[in-house]
């Protein structure tokens, strides 16, 4: 069943489709508080009013400590601006750090919290650069240890891993013969 | 939502398929890959930060949430999306590991701390619920990563080099 190169690639086309149906589907889910899936800024930049006294969940940089205000992003390069009260006192508040807040919407665009945290900046930069290190062992392993089957159109598992210098040197046209046996 | 660094979901899947790889002898390291990359699968929601979903919705004009990616359903399509592109005979194979790979993802992701106490929509479409999340820890913080390190260190040295054998 779907062995032929061409076969295959109608799959991944329709697997494609099935894809973008999915992610079009999850674009038309709404708020659903009873089975845990709470509003949040999207939902409260569109209509604050409605929401007045639900709870939701937010999150954004913290540009006041006193009162505290957040701005949480929405959309493509929106904001609104939210004052957060009833924070525990363990919780740090910097200016610049992330405060992801779950709690109940009031008037004049005030989230009373009932729980929150604080994500340190720097925090995020450190997710990046190691995510982005994991990513380049993985492609690293993913060279070495795979070929590309030009009759099947396909990727196999090689019999024996190659080293990336040895894969180096053979993009350059300086090795002859084949590394893998 | 954030989640657990891709550093710390690579390490766990490679010390799952690695351990794996003692119950199946066809599991070579290269078939440890496969599940390594299974665990970036969910993560490709990430594109997110670069096209937003509301900039995808003006250029197409229907719905659209990439984070749909990062649910059970989205995985599963693109698992199969990935077993299509192995030669037919590796699919079954690579497409488990791949499945692995990306379900390990979504369950460190489901334990993840969120303010209200409930992570993410991790078994839609089959589920639409939010399920509660024990929060055991936040995606900037390096603990998981040590953790799941020690795991693939540990793996390793068991399988490949002998260790307490």
């Amino acid at each position: 069943m779907l062995r032929s190169p061409r076969a295959r690639l109608l799959a991944v086309l329709v697997l494609l489709c099935a894809l973008f149906g999915l992610v079009v589907w999850h674009g038309t889910l709404e708020p659903a508080p009873e089975a845990g899936s709470f509003p949040g800024t999207e939902e409260l930049a569109a209509d604050y009013d409605a929401y007045l006294g639900e709870r939701v969940t937010v999150g954004g940089r913290v540009v006041e400590t006193d009162p505290v205000v957040v701005t949480a992003e929405y959309g493509v390069d929106e904001s609104i601006r939210l004052t957060v009260v009833g924070l525990d006192p363990s919780v740090a508040v910097k200016e610049g750090a992330t405060l992801r807040v779950f709690g109940v919407v009031k008037p004049d665009r005030t989230i009373r919290s009932s729980n929150a945290f604080t994500v340190p900046t720097s925090g995020l930069w450190y997710t990046w650069t190691v995510s982005a290190l994991a990513g380049l062992w993985t492609l690293a392993r993913i060279v070495r240890r795979f070929r590309l089957d030009r009759e099947q159109w396909g990727l196999v598992p090689r019999e024996r891993s190659v080293s990336l210098r040895a894969i180096v040197r053979r993009g350059r046209g300086t090795s002859g013969g084949d590394g893998d046996a | 939502m954030a989640m657990p660094d891709l550093l710390a979901h690579a390490l766990l899947a490679y010390a799952i398929c690695t351990v794996l790889s003692v119950r199946y002898d066809w599991l070579t390291p290269a078939y440890v890959t496969a599940g390594m990359a299974g665990a970036f699968i969910p993560d490709v929601m990430k594109i997110v930060l670069i096209v937003p979903d509301a900039a995808m919705e003006a250029i197409l004009g229907v719905p659209f949430s990439w984070s749909g990616i990062h649910t059970a359903g989205g995985a599963l399509v693109a698992v199969l999306i990935g077993a299509a592109v192995v030669v037919p005979a590796e699919r079954r194979r690579i497409g488990a590991l791949l499945g692995v790979g990306a379900a390990s993802h979504l369950l460190a992701d489901a334990l993840l701390l969120t303010p209200s106490g409930y992570s993410y929509g991790v078994l839609w479409p089959a589920l639409r619920v939010h399920p509660p999340t024990p929060g055991l820890y936040l995606s900037t913080q390096p603990g998981p990563t040590v953790v799941a390190g020690a795991a693939a260190l540990l793996a390793w040295g068991y399988v490949r080099r002998g260790w307490l054998r």
